[in-house]
């Protein structure tokens, strides 16, 4: 995985949280924490999770499925944009 | 009512959907709601304006899809924090096939009910199904389980009948909540959504209702989008609730077949150029008699006609087929019985009337 691979879904997953999940005035960054201090209502995950999904073209096995791996945009490019170790997915 | 957890929500962009979903937000209910939608963004934007809508994630799905279309991922996440399941979204398309009926209202509640069995914690299941799951049953329809055998009318009660066993069979802690015909949204009797009913209504107006089946006792049970939607919210996952099959319908209050067609003529005869036209209220028949009559259509009229009466041939039969629907513990659990129709059926005419059945509104 390229640097500015990860660069760039970093930059778009902001984009696409500040205009899709964050509330008004509480603008999100790479790592600001996403669940705490209720910036993004816990439930929103499901999308976090289908936007990830959509840019990473490939299913996230469900044993990866946890809240810290949703910490932070920048802790999502690190768990999920490298390619999944084998032995992890359900399918 | 799960006052905390997640709540998951089918059917939400329809008008009952919304009408529930504004209710459970506005309940007291503290926790989230995830609604399955064909739509995200759209059905984001159109729930905005609900108070309490930062509580509501949609997430795309669909009822005929392998897993209700959610990825692993999502439903890994759903199964640890379910803990209550509102299933009302359904095909309700009288003229559908079976195998197309049962897809969405069988095989879709079948997939919910997989979702529900994966959880940690089973969840909480309330299934929004129909009154007329007792089909061709006459008589006084109880709050309870339909043994079935009675056939049905059309393949939407055959195969929200079926849901209705599969949730009795496989859910832990469920509740069925039996819906009347809905025609109107509440007391004001502005009409949103147009159905089967209100097309029978125009046809009647426009006097190609020459015949329509009814028997002594029929009666019409109507109910409105407030009243189901209030009972579905309240009631469909009440501790007190779990078990029970509800009947949100009119009961007693429900109007008489002939004080409905009665009710309908004086109110629209009170526009003179309509009463000049002189069309009759049309003629009640039995079921075997009205058999010959949508015979004798096919053979003899004209396209039009016979297109009117085949549309009407799969819902129109349940009018000769008598049946008023128990309330009784419904009305208990709720503290409240359905509105009477009397009070809201002039307004809805009124309503059919101004809008011409809604032409009006959607041309604007």
């Amino acid at each position: 995985m390229r640097a500015r691979d990860m660069e760039d879904f970093v930059a778009r997953t902001v984009a696409w949280i500040n205009r899709t999940l964050a509330p008004d005035g509480a603008a999100v960054e790479a790592d600001t924490p996403l669940f705490s201090g209720g910036r993004i209502n816990s439930i929103r995950v499901l999308e976090l999770i289908a936007w990830t999904e959509r840019e990473i073209g490939r299913e996230i096995p469900d044993a990866l499925v946890r809240m810290d791996h949703f910490r932070t945009v920048r802790r999502i490019a690190e768990v999920f944009l490298p390619p999944p170790e084998t032995g992890h997915g359900r399918d | 009512m799960t006052s905390s957890g997640t709540i998951l929500l089918t059917g939400a962009t329809g008008l009952l959907g919304r009408a529930v979903l504004t209710r459970l937000l506005a309940a007291g209910c503290r926790g989230q709601v995830v609604a399955l939608v064909r739509d995200p963004r759209r059905a984001s934007a159109s729930f905005a304006a609900i108070p309490g809508s930062d509580r509501v994630s949609c997430v795309e799905g669909d009822l005929t899809r392998d897993g209700l279309g959610l990825s692993a991922a999502q439903r890994a996440m759903l199964r640890g924090s379910l803990r209550g399941v509102v299933h009302l979204a359904a095909d309700t398309t009288f003229s559908r096939p079976l195998p197309a009926a049962r897809a969405v209202n069988t095989d879709g509640t079948q997939r919910v009910l997989a979702l529900a069995a994966d959880c940690a914690t089973p969840p909480r299941l309330a299934y929004v199904s129909t009154a007329f799951v007792a089909g061709r049953r006459t008589g006084e329809i109880a709050e309870a389980a339909d043994p079935g055998g009675a056939g049905w009318v059309n393949h939407y009660e055959q195969s929200k009948w079926e849901a209705e066993q599969l949730v009795r069979q496989q859910a832990g802690a469920w509740t069925v909540l039996r819906c009347s015909t809905v025609v109107c949204d509440d007391a004001s009797g502005g009409v949103t959504q147009f159905n089967a009913a209100h097309r029978a209504l125009r046809l009647y107006r426009d006097g190609l209702a020459a015949m329509m089946p009814g028997v002594a006792g029929s009666t019409v049970d109507t109910v409105t989008t407030d009243y189901v939607a209030s009972g579905v919210a309240a009631l469909g996952l009440r501790d007190d609730t779990v078990g029970r099959t509800l009947q949100l319908c009119a009961g007693q209050r429900a109007l008489p077949l002939e004080a409905m067609l009665d009710l309908c003529w004086d109110h629209w005869s009170r526009d003179t150029a309509w009463r000049r036209r002189s069309i009759p209220r049309p003629a009640l028949a039995d079921l075997t008699t009205y058999a010959l009559f949508e015979r004798t259509i096919e053979d003899t009229a004209e396209p039009s006609l016979k297109r009117v009466t085949r549309a009407l041939s799969h819902f129109v039969p349940q009018l000769a087929l008598p049946k008023q629907f128990a309330t009784a513990m419904t009305d208990a659990l709720l503290g409240a019985v359905a509105p009477d129709p009397l009070t809201y059926w002039p307004a809805m005419l009124d309503h059919l009337l101004r809008t011409l059945w809604g032409s009006v509104r959607r041309a604007a």
